[in-house]
């Protein structure tokens, strides 16, 4: 598979657009998911959002230094284009309220899954955004501090009270305690 | 139902698994096609605002041409323009404008940095 960096490149050096298209491929899931977390399940909004990151990010190009992943480049693009939608009025529903759970994106493929999806719900929305990142979408906690412009040890306390609240609900799960 | 227990004294942590394990994989269904679909518009209109620049200067440039800009009348615009700048000069090296300068520039300066530090512009 042709690195992200390499598809950039010919992106920058001759507008190739099958490479581009590839990067989209590559990097839409992430994005979409994502959004549709940060909309609450709004599949249609967060997909329209997606769509102009993905349209902002292919301008935006030539300013990408490489100093992170593509993926947290264009997941930043991505929360930058929700904040401008949130302002909107007719995204004020929208507005951040933290003790509002979000509804995860989860599969129940099995019994176990199924427990995590409602333990997932039990959370608040900024655990859940947090796991979100760091989890789902595979960031550092230092990545997911700068792309959701978060103090370092928000991110943190947010993914261990997360995961101590998961193991509660999960109990069940651990014979040993 | 699966065997999988969430005790953390073996290696790794279940529970991390667990929530590696459930992320979601949205199908493209076209999206990537209306993505690129959309890029190629904004090229379009880019390209098209870029022509439009260069006709309007070209039409203004002839326009001034016609009205006898640069005819013998020039000279008295080109004497005008120069004392309006040493104006212009004389004006910028007073100390108040130049902290005013200064202020300016700073708060220009800490915005771009903000906006810098985005990963794009918003």
């Amino acid at each position: 598979m042709t690195p992200d960096q390499e598809l950039i490149s010919r992106v920058i050096a001759c507008d190739d657009h099958a490479a581009f298209s590839e990067l989209v491929r590559r990097h839409q899931s992430a994005v979409r998911s994502f959004l549709r977390h940060l909309t609450r399940g709004n599949h249609a909004l967060a997909d329209d959002l997606a769509q102009e990151a993905f349209v902002q990010g292919y301008r935006s190009l030539g300013r990408f230094r490489g100093g992170s992943a593509f993926l947290t480049w264009i997941l930043g693009i991505a929360h930058n284009q929700w904040r401008n939608a949130r302002r909107r009025p007719q995204f004020a529903a929208l507005a951040d309220d933290s003790d509002e759970p979000l509804a995860p994106d989860l599969t129940a493929a099995s019994d176990l899954r199924s427990d995590l999806a409602a333990a997932l719900r039990t959370l608040s929305a900024d655990e859940q955004l947090a796991l979100h990142m760091c989890y789902q979408q595979g960031l550092t906690h230092e990545e997911a501090a700068a792309l959701l412009d978060w103090p370092l040890g928000t991110v943190k306390t947010h993914v261990a009270r997360a995961k101590e609240k998961l193991r509660h609900h999960l109990a069940v799960w651990n014979p040993q305690t | 139902m699966e065997s999988a227990n969430l005790d953390r004294s073996g290696s790794g942590d279940p529970l991390d698994q667990l929530l590696r394990e459930a992320r979601p994989r949205i199908a493209d269904d076209g999206f990537s096609t209306h993505v690129m679909a959309a890029v190629d518009a904004r090229r379009r209109l880019a390209r098209l605002r870029f022509c439009l620049m260069v006709a309007g200067g070209a039409l203004g440039f002839a326009i001034a041409a016609a009205a006898g800009a640069f005819g013998p009348g020039a000279t008295h615009v080109s004497a005008d323009l120069q004392r309006n700048f040493s104006d212009l000069a004389a004006v910028a090296a007073k100390p108040s404008v130049i902290i005013a300068a200064i202020v300016i520039a700073a708060a220009l300066v800490y915005v771009f940095r903000r906006n810098a530090r985005d990963p794009a512009a918003r």
